[in-house]
């Protein structure tokens, strides 16, 4: 009960708040236009640079929301609340965890959304009917960047730092990610810093998907990707303190 | 005299802030460098050729492109995935056809003729639009300088919020004094680190990388500049999530001018938004000087950045002056 309650707040903070409203819904649009329309002249064949965004950019998205999760954790009016709940016998669990779910559960219904528009609306090949994986791949790794962010809030405490860090870290996953440099381009030691990272699991399954139903990797993919958000999860529930937080 | 000591008083507060410290001396340099990494390696090393074949057949050596000769057609995902450049089948007319994803139709052409009529690779990969690699380096970090100039304005929005800036001006200090101190502090503290980590990675890349000290010096200035004027006015317009919309902000206008790509949009539309961004102006620069010409040829894009900090400058000021307005009252 008392974590519903929470989690209701939590969602409605992000609703209520422009900004993250807006980076969840119309920046994942803008950044894969902005990256298609780019790199056009790049591209030949029957591909175009937009089915190819379409698919990185939405992971790129999903790894950026862990910057929506640091601002539902620790904007300046959230810790005060906090700081209240601290008082009220509800468990700490209860109290990062609602902030994770309600900004993963309001990321997967919209970035759900801009899939299924991107594919039905703008044109792009997203799997045709095989769109519903890509979704549930997308929604997964969504779930994976809302742990990680929570872990990075409970690991830095603070607000200036958790904003400094968390989008650098989710960066320097994308560079090895291939969403913009194609994995297969990287030489030596990228290559195989590149195979540890989980976004380029993700990319790698998305386009065996996609264009050649081939699920080897998906299934992995997922389960890495879940195993790594519960030791995220794991971590954040040994250090996390509200009392950090005054 | 009051400039200085409002600047001591940033500084006795920056140290307290470990965070932002650490991230401005850290982040700029890991990130120049995993640009300088990623684009030095790209420049020796040839394009992949899926050659589908059920004999072994042998090809002329070639520095543009690696020949495979693979039994089975490889599929889609590893075009997307980068694996392989280009898949070369045999018709049943004995052309050759060509597939690929991420190559413009200039070489997927030179490819083709290779293959069927024996063509030679000259021109290969020679864009116009390829970029030199000092102008690419600093086109990547653009992005990440711009976010941590933001972060270290950060003691700005925390005196309005915690309302010290109240306090502060019920000194004789003039808000365009205190704007001025917080501007030369970003500005400071975003340059020195910046500055020497896309000098190292000069020095590591050797003749490569075309531009002068002196020249970097200069060009750092200007893109400093104008991301402490930036800071300074996101800083002032907003009152949460200053970070986040700076980030968002950065990603998106150093897309579109072409920081990490070059690129020339063919729609009117797009073409008048990408030529209001800043950074458009500022690589354009980089491209024309990276090319051996002086930087008096760009007077034209100079005054258009200038004309930029000046706009970002003094609507930051102006609305300062209003909000501590407030703030006295």
């Amino acid at each position: 009960m008392n974590f519903l309650k929470v989690f209701k707040f939590d969602f409605m903070n992000i609703i209520r708040n422009p900004m993250l409203l807006s980076i969840n819904t119309i920046f994942p649009l803008v950044l894969l236009g902005a990256f298609g329309l780019v790199s056009s002249g790049n591209f030949s064949g029957d591909i175009s640079s937009y089915d190819y965004y379409a698919v990185t950019g939405m992971v790129l998205s999903g790894m950026l929301v862990s910057m929506t999760v640091t601002n539902t954790f620790m904007e300046e009016k959230v810790k005060r609340g906090n700081f209240r709940l601290a008082y009220f016998p509800v468990s700490k669990t209860t109290m990062y965890l609602s902030k994770l779910l309600s900004t993963f559960i309001f990321a997967s219904i919209s970035y759900s959304l801009i899939i299924l528009a991107v594919q039905y609306v703008f044109g792009c090949f997203l799997g045709g009917n095989n769109i519903f994986y890509f979704i549930i791949l997308i929604i997964v790794l969504t779930f994976f960047g809302c742990s990680m962010g929570t872990m990075l809030c409970c690991l830095l405490k603070s607000e200036e730092k958790a904003n400094a860090i968390t989008p650098i870290v989710s960066l320097l996953f994308v560079i090895f990610g291939s969403v913009f440099i194609p994995v297969g381009h990287l030489r030596g030691i990228f290559r195989s810093i590149a195979a540890f990272t989980p976004l380029k699991w993700v990319t790698e399954s998305a386009f065996r998907v996609i264009y050649n139903q081939d699920f080897s990797t998906y299934f992995y993919t997922l389960f890495g990707l879940v195993v790594l958000s519960l030791a995220c999860i794991f971590v954040s529930q040994i250090i996390y303190r509200p009392e950090d937080y005054v | 005299m009051k400039i200085i000591k409002l600047l001591k008083n940033f500084a006795y507060r920056i140290v307290q802030k470990k965070a932002v410290i650490v991230m401005a001396a850290i982040v700029i340099p890991v990130m120049v460098a995993a640009a300088t990494m990623l684009f030095s390696q790209k420049s020796d090393t040839k394009d992949v050729v899926a050659f589908v074949s059920e004999e072994s057949v042998t090809f002329p050596e070639n520095d543009k492109l690696q020949i495979d000769v693979v039994s089975g057609r490889p599929e889609t995902a590893e075009l997307l995935l980068g694996n392989y450049d280009y898949v070369v089948e045999k018709k049943s007319d004995n052309t050759y056809t060509v597939t690929t994803v991420m190559k413009n139709e200039h070489d997927t052409e030179l490819v083709k003729q290779f293959f069927n009529d024996g063509g030679s690779l000259n021109g290969y990969g020679n864009k116009d639009n390829d970029r030199d690699i000092g102008s690419t380096v600093i086109g990547v970090i653009i992005m990440v300088v711009i976010m941590q100039g933001v972060a270290i304005t950060g003691l700005y929005p925390e005196d309005r919020n915690l309302k010290t800036l109240k306090r502060i001006m019920t000194n004789p200090v003039s808000e365009g004094q205190y704007i001025l101190a917080q501007g030369i502090f970003t500005f400071c503290l975003l340059y020195v680190p910046t500055y020497i980590a896309v000098g190292e990675a000069k020095v590591a890349l050797g003749s490569q990388f075309s531009f002068s000290f002196g020249m970097l010096a200069l060009l750092l200035v200007i893109l400093v500049a104008f991301t402490t004027a930036f800071s300074l006015f996101i800083s002032s317009i907003m009152k949460q999530n200053i970070q986040l919309a700076a980030s968002v902000i950065a990603i998106i206008t150093s897309i579109l001018g072409g920081c990490f790509v070059a690129f020339s949009p063919n729609n009117i539309i797009l073409k008048t938004v990408c030529a209001v961004i800043p950074q458009k102006h500022f690589m354009d620069m980089l491209d024309g000087i990276a090319q051996g010409k002086g930087l008096y040829n760009f007077m034209p894009q100079l005054a258009y950045i200038l004309f930029w900090i000046l706009l970002l400058g003094i609507t930051g000021v102006f609305i300062i002056k209003n909000t501590a307005k407030k703030a006295a009252s």
